[in-house]
């Protein structure tokens, strides 16, 4: 049974529930896809910001409330507050270029995005944000939305090649023409693109593994995902060698995953993960 | 540990040779490693290399009994084994002037990941199965290994491999760029005619 996750800012575009560690937060309305005006991009941000520090928020999940996952910016709106509060526009312009630009990539918590219907604009932005997209085979995707002149403002905050294959961003981005997912996971935009009838198992599925993870190892490895990349093999190295001295000294004194995990691994009695 | 054979001019053909731990790098193991690689490094008649591995699994990662917690091991013994597993996984396959052809069946995992990512050509047989587990475990998976796989696929297919520990298998190890072919029966036969062809048009030089 899933309860109302309380949320530092309401906003009718959003809806956080808890289940089992499991956040899901629901954009848009059953009837409407999520269309983001200032606000809403604020109070999400709230969100995002009071997880780094939940802990009883395994994973966080972004879906729609209704078919589709989303338009991205609200056009109106952003050309409405644009006259009266500049400031307030580019801000949150700002906000989604932090979402994408790694702010998701160092909650503590694996972040996932659930894409059915049409995802456009700065939702897709969100998706890249996500450490695992998953989607239905018959979602639309389309780069270049309505939102285009003001995510062109800050162009930073458009779709980047670090999630996508740049020729088909390029391709996308200047031509507007929307891609199925299928293409988005060929492109690398997404995980996964399953079919509609089994995207809900699928997701069942993962998040019940997710659940199972070690917390603190699950963290760690979302540090390691972050930052490794750029460094030299050595450098590597000594983070990984930084990383096991701190979890193991969290760890130390409280029942931990890892100590059953390869207890249980050496005595024989299972193989995690390794189909058994 | 290593199965050599140097049968076949201007290739080496290394064989991971512990098949009751389904080839895992244990500290024996990854000494003859780094002395392997040091030796080919200075090997100008070679032109080729194959990896592979004994008993129908290519590698199932580093040795959970020698190198983690509960390890026996003397310190010193295990501190010199980490720096050569670092030394030929982060340095020495990357300075090899050879080709590398890598043909796997069974598990590839975790540590057995920057082999692959050194390789120029990876043939896999439709039943092998590739991962990162160590999040299994409750562990984190080495920068070493994160790199080596970033270097090889998407950020997604990283992000996946990583945070849910789930082995993917040949097919899905193609289409995320760690394998170069996928192919029904054991793949050292084929690795073997590719290397051994490309060190005849080598002729020993090696142009890497």
């Amino acid at each position: 049974m899933s309860t109302n996750y309380p949320i530092p800012m309401q906003h009718p575009m959003l809806d956080a529930r808890i289940q089992d560690g499991v956040l899901t937060v629901a954009m848009g309305t059953a009837q409407a896809p999520a269309c983001f005006d200032v606000p809403a991009i604020e109070a999400l941000d709230q969100i995002v910001k009071q997880l780094s520090t939940d802990q009883q928020v395994r994973v966080l999940v972004f879906r729609a409330s209704g078919a589709q996952f989303g338009q991205g910016l609200d056009p109106q709106a952003f050309e409405h507050m644009f006259a009266d509060d500049r400031a307030r526009v580019q801000q949150a312009l700002h906000t989604v270029r932090r979402w994408r630009n790694g702010q998701f990539r160092q909650l503590p918590q694996p972040v996932l995005a659930v894409i059915e219907g049409d995802c456009a604009g700065a939702a897709i932005t969100l998706v890249e944000a996500c450490d695992i997209a998953l989607c239905s085979d018959d979602a639309r995707f389309m780069l270049n939305g309505e939102d285009a002149r003001w995510l062109a403002l800050e162009p930073e905050a458009q779709p980047s090649a670090e999630w996508l294959c740049a020729r088909a961003l390029s391709y996308h981005y200047l031509t507007g023409r929307s891609f199925n997912g299928q293409e988005a996971e060929r492109m690398g935009l997404v995980t996964f693109s399953h079919p509609n009838g089994s995207l809900a198992n699928e997701l069942s599925q993962l998040l019940t593994s997710l659940c199972e993870k070690d917390p603190l190892a699950l963290q760690f490895t979302k540090e390691t995902l972050a930052h490794v990349g750029s460094m030299s093999w050595d450098a590597a190295v000594s983070f990984t060698a930084a990383k096991f001295a701190e979890i193991k000294a969290r760890q130390a004194d409280i029942p931990s995953a890892r100590a059953s995990a390869i207890a249980g691994f050496l005595a024989g009695k299972n193989k995690p993960g390794l189909g058994g | 540990m290593l199965r050599i054979d140097n049968s076949h001019p201007g290739v080496r053909v290394i064989g991971l040779n512990r098949a009751t731990k389904r080839n895992a790098i244990g500290v024996e193991m990854t000494l003859a490693l780094e002395s392997c690689l040091m030796e080919l490094r200075s090997r100008t008649d070679l032109s080729a290399v194959v990896f592979h591995g004994i008993g129908g699994h290519f590698c199932a990662g580093m040795d959970l009994k020698d190198f983690f917690d509960s390890s026996t091991r003397d310190a010193e013994e295990l501190r010199r084994a980490r720096l050569a597993t670092e030394h030929w996984r982060c340095h020495l396959l990357r300075q090899l002037p050879q080709r590398i052809f890598t043909a796997i069946e069974g598990y590839c995992l975790g540590g057995a990941l920057p082999i692959l990512q050194a390789s120029d050509v990876v043939l896999a047989q439709t039943q092998s199965r590739f991962g990162m587990p160590e999040i299994n475990f409750g562990f984190v998976p080495g920068g070493q290994i994160v790199k080596s796989v970033g270097l090889m696929t998407s950020n997604r297919a990283l992000s996946h491999l990583a945070l849910t520990g789930k082995l993917i298998d040949a097919d899905q190890a193609k289409r995320w760029g760690l394998v170069s072919e996928v192919v029904q029966q054991d793949p050292l036969p084929q690795a073997l005619d590719l290397a051994r062809h490309w060190a005849q048009r080598a002729g020993g030089s090696q142009a890497k």
